[in-house]
């Protein structure tokens, strides 16, 4: 006890005493706003200003035009039932999916959690395209329901049936995870109180757990409501042709018609949309943002609505009424609780079957002889493979994928680990608003930010070129790699910094041999979320990419646009099997290091 | 629907405490006995503690009577009605957690009226109730307050008003004064016990500390390793424990290693381990030891007394005073003697005459009805060999 106080005390007045130089850890804050204000926050401006430009200068002519187009209203209200479509479906079974992994045991929860995060990391262009293996005619749904003896089965795929299961399917993590880890550490002794008193399991649940899940359930649809909003590459792959959504409908606008200013126009009333709902959706999203502890979140928890018991002399009958509505409401709970595990089972199943499945079929069908789709395959090959490997284009496209990915995510860990630095231990009062700038890159849509990113670059030649590929691909890879880092940061204590500093270490020796080899995890998951990001990216590419450097998502998007074949399949196999192979390589390295290094100290003590 | 108003128990009943009846209530997780064998009978309006060490298996035992575990055997009955196998909500007993387990998002009224709401009682009736049970435990004020805004004493006691509000005939608590500090928790002992009296609920309640089962209860069961070791009232326990672990358990207690033997009258008596050879000691329960066992005698501390060495007679054995610590009205002394360390907790009045001081020669010596024997669950050393 004293020993620690008196630690602290020492180690508290040596930070006061160092305070007294002047900090200027807010330094290392400048790469990363230098990055993210030039690269993002201007193209977006650049964009803003496009969609006031019109053959005679400054006009509001370009928002009349776009505001009173039927098509553009159409695309918008489909873009925004298929958001709340699929939010809902997604929030609803990525709860009953998260509280039943809470109430399992350890272990199968671990196996339930990689059926969840599997697919999570795995490509959104290979799940999406699997899911055509699926349902498109010839498919797996289709056959199985021609052996039953469904000849004209309801068509599933091209269409906004197909978009919104393929979307809910890549949504679906991303809605499970936010609300798992709130509800797994929801203490239950609450809920097993209310049982005491009298209420039924389903309505000790209501009254009780689901006001202290409500704010997670808000966080995760909102954010599986904004990720849905610039979705291109599931509904361009999934939807039918008359079915675009608001992003595809700028691409459309952009190089199809040839209306730069249209197109700037939609993006610019699109992020409108989405800023909007960030900004009133901002007290639920705020705990995921990394900015840690704001005044918003705290006041979320406390309902709105303050009782009513004790008060002045009531309205009886709406009293009446509402013990009515309560009857009512409790009756229906019971209801469902009696069916609860049932519905959690069902829940599951569909969600694991959603999940899971398009993996499976991808790894099948990358073994099919056939050139067109029929899955289940009829006759097994590695041709496909023997293809992929001979062909200089898909060979070429992916080692400029990896190339680019990789390099646009060392720079992105590097600039992201300086300024999640500077976020965390510089000053206090620019946090928050760097916070949400870091962020932004994830919340606004792909597709509006890659389209004020060409038209700005465009004059400059940077289109076709590598670095044209990376900066943008550094700017998408920020979110991840300030926000993992700085977590980390901030379970560090700091002491350790100030400690090793009195022990005469300049600042390049305390990240040295204190801050890197503490926050290496962190940096290493911030670059392979930044990989990913990059490496997954079909919407950057289509703009940036020239005719000699295409990269291997854009690739497999043409080819699976053109003829639905098993290539991309075998892509994703590759890739898979390459990732799984250098996972398994580290253990393999680390175990033969270990056993070098037991053999040599064997060796020196005989 | 019927089903869930059926369980629930009528709320303007004249409040009789429950009887309960534990028949060989047993649980266990795997291989592993949490509870075996447990049979109680707990009388109408009685205030019975369950008193034993971590791990002991009180919750368990409790969380089998709320309904929240299934006993692996036994059954359980409260007024002659099985309930081992109804769900917790038709239990109707009242429950305080040993958190509280409040609800948060709810204010003071709105947590007490929980189970009245869920009872399906109009508003206008809720509110009296409500505003009887916060003026029971003197919260009067407190209705519209979130528990954030309370004391931890407060918590405890909207714990209790919900627990009671819907006159439960039985009572659990668990630990239900844990959290508190010691003057907070002395006042609670006396709120809880007045509360039990005003409603005549019968009471279980669950402790590990052996003060609050002395005062409070009308019985305590003592348990250890999931079994029942004594079931008897406060002085029972205390001054005729049934084995040394109850007896070291609830006070404190010296013990002397030693064997029985049985003397040439046909009494059974104990030779100390260290003692004079010749030094043959009686025991309160000389009836109920075996000869030639090895066993363990207890003595309280405040029953040994220190005399002068030179006039020291009969079974005394001869120490040196080695610690003295200051209690107060008492002083404890640690005395290094041939059959091992013991303590005498003597009183100031005693001590008028003489102060013992460290270094000190004196005789210790106690009465035979304060000593009782204990035998050892040995291995290998069995009255027969
Ligand atoms: N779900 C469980 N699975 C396995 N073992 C359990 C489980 N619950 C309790 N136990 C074990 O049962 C024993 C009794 O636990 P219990 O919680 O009843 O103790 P207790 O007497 O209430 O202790 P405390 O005073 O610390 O609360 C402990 O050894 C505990 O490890
Ligand atoms: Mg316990």
């Amino acid at each position: 006890m004293s020993v620690d106080s008196s630690a602290e005390r020492f180690t508290g007045g040596l930070a006061a005493r160092l305070r007294r130089r002047p900090d200027r850890r807010w330094l290392t804050l400048v790469p990363l706003l230098a990055v993210l204000i030039l690269l993002f926050v201007v193209p977006l401006f650049s964009l803003l200003a496009d969609s006031f430009r019109s053959g005679q200068g400054f006009s509001l002519e370009n928002y009349r035009e776009q505001v009173t187009s039927p098509v553009f209203w159409r695309a918008m209200r489909r873009t925004l039932v298929i958001a709340a479509l699929s939010t809902a479906i997604c929030v609803a079974l990525g709860y009953c999916m998260a509280y039943a992994l809470t109430r399992m045991p350890k272990r199968l929860r671990g196996v339930l959690m990689v059926v969840v995060l599997v697919p999570y990391f795995t490509s959104i262009l290979i799940r999406s395209y699997a899911w055509i293996a699926i349902l498109a005619p010839g498919g797996l749904v289709a056959r199985t329901l021609a052996l039953v003896g469904v000849e004209n089965p309801p068509e599933l795929v091209f269409n906004q049936i197909g978009m919104l299961i393929g979307t809910v399917q890549i949504l679906l993590p991303l809605a499970l995870l936010p609300i798992y880890s709130v509800i797994s550490d929801i203490d239950r002794a609450p809920v097993r109180a209310a049982q005491s008193l009298g209420a039924s399991p389903a309505v000790a649940h209501w009254h009780v757990y689901r006001p202290a899940t409500s704010s997670a359930v808000l966080a995760s649809a909102a954010l599986v409501f904004i990720s849905t909003l610039g979705f291109y590459v599931t509904p361009a792959l999934l939807g039918g042709p008359g079915d675009a959504l608001i992003a595809q409908s700028i691409l459309v606008q952009f190089s199809n018609l040839v209306d730069p200013a249209g197109a700037a126009t939609q993006a610019v009333l699109l992020l409108l949309i989405v800023l909007l709902l960030f900004v009133v959706l901002f007290r639920y999203l705020a705990p995921s943002l990394s900015v840690g502890g704001t005044e918003s979140t705290a006041a979320a928890e406390r309902p709105g609505r303050r009782p009513r018991c004790g008060g002045a002399d009531p309205d009886e009958r709406r009293e009446k009424l509402r013990a009515l509505r309560a009857r009512m409401l409790d009756t229906g709970l019971d209801l469902v609780g009696r069916l609860r595990l049932p519905i959690l089972l069902c829940g599951w199943i569909l969600g694991a079957a959603l999940l899971v499945t398009p993996l499976i079929v991808v790894a099948i069908w990358s073994f099919s002889d056939a050139t067109y789709l029929t899955f289940p395959p009829e006759e097994y090959s590695t041709r496909w493979f023997a293809d992929y490997f001979a062909d200089e284009a898909w060979l070429g496209s992916t080692f400029l994928s990896l190339g680019i990915a990789s390099t646009a995510a060392v720079i992105s860990v590097v600039i992201g680990g300086f300024g999640a630095f500077g976020l965390v231990r510089g000053p206090q009062r620019p946090r928050l608003p760097i916070a949400i700038l870091v962020a932004m890159p994830l919340i606004v849509p792909p597709m509006i930010y890659s389209l004020g990113f060409f038209v700005l670059v465009a004059p400059h030649g940077l289109v076709g070129t590598n670095l044209g590929l990376i900066l943008p691909y550094v700017v998408l890879g920020l979110p991840f790699s300030v926000s993992i880092t700085a977590a980390a940061l901030r379970n560090l204590d700091h002491r350790l910094e100030n400690a090793a500093r009195s022990l005469g270490a300049g600042s390049l020796s305390v990240l040295r041999h204190v801050l890197l080899p503490a926050l290496r995890p962190a940096l290493i998951s911030g670059f392979v979320f930044s990989f990913l990001a990059a490496f997954d990216d079909v919407v950057v590419a289509t703009f940036m990419s020239g005719p000699t450097a295409v990269t291997l998502p854009l690739r497999m998007f043409q080819d699976i646009k053109l003829e639905v074949s098993p290539r991309t399949a075998v892509v994703a196999v590759v890739l898979l099997g390459a990732g799984a192979a250098a996972v398994l390589l580290r253990f393999v390295i680390a175990w033969l290091v270990r056993a070098v290094k037991v053999a040599l100290s064997r060796l020196g003590s005989s | 629907m019927s089903e869930v108003s059926e369980g629930v128990q009528v709320v303007d009943q004249v409040a009789t405490g429950g009887e309960v009846e534990l028949d060989g209530l047993s649980k266990s997780y795997g291989t592993f006995q949490a509870v075996r064998g447990v049979s109680l009978s707990i009388r109408r309006g009685e205030f019975l503690a369950i008193l034993g060490p971590s791990g002991a298996g009180k919750t368990t035992l409790l969380n089998m009577l709320t309904g929240f575990e299934t006993p692996t055997s036994g059954a359980i009955r409260i007024d002659g009605r099985d309930v081992a196998r109804l769900a917790p909500h038709k239990r109707g007993i009242g429950v305080v957690f040993q958190h509280y387990a409040l609800f948060k998002h709810m204010t003071v009224a709105q947590n007490v009226g929980f189970p009245l709401r869920m009872r399906r009682m109009s508003p206008r009736e809720q509110r009296s109730h409500i505003q009887h049970a916060l003026e029971l435990v003197k919260l009067e004020g407190f209705a519209a307050r979130f528990p954030d805004q309370l004391s931890g004493g407060q918590q405890q006691r909207v714990a209790l008003a919900r627990a009671i509000v819907f006159r439960p005939p039985l009572l659990l608590m668990d630990e239900p004064l844990g959290a508190l500090d010691k003057r907070l928790r002395e006042h609670m002992r006396v709120e809880i016990k007045r509360l039990q009296r005003n409603l005549g609920a019968t009471v279980i309640y669950v402790t590990h500390d052996q003060g609050e089962a002395l005062t409070m209860a009308d019985r305590i069961a003592v348990m250890n390793d999931g079994a029942v070791e004594q079931l008897g009232t406060p002085d029972d326990l205390y001054e005729r424990p049934a084995s040394a672990f109850v007896a070291d358990f609830v006070g404190e207690t010296n013990f002397f290693h030693g064997r029985t033997v049985r003397d040439a009258d046909g009494r059974v008596r104990v030779v100390l381990d260290g003692d004079r050879p010749d030094l043959r000691r009686e025991t309160e329960n000389a009836d109920s030891l075996k000869p030639d066992c090895r066993v363990q005698v207890g003595v309280r501390p405040e029953q040994v007394s220190l005399l002068p060495v030179e006039g020291a007679d009969g079974p005394a054995v001869v120490g040196t005073v080695c610690e003295v610590l200051y209690e107060g009205a008492t002083a404890l002394h640690v005395v290094e003697t041939a059959i091992g360390n013991l303590t005498a907790r003597l009183s100031l009045k005693n001590l008028r005459e003489t102060r013992w001081a460290v270094g000190d020669q004196v005789a210790v010596h106690w009465d035979a009805r304060a000593a009782r024997g204990y035998h050892v669950a040995d291995r290998g050393s069995s009255p027969s060999s």
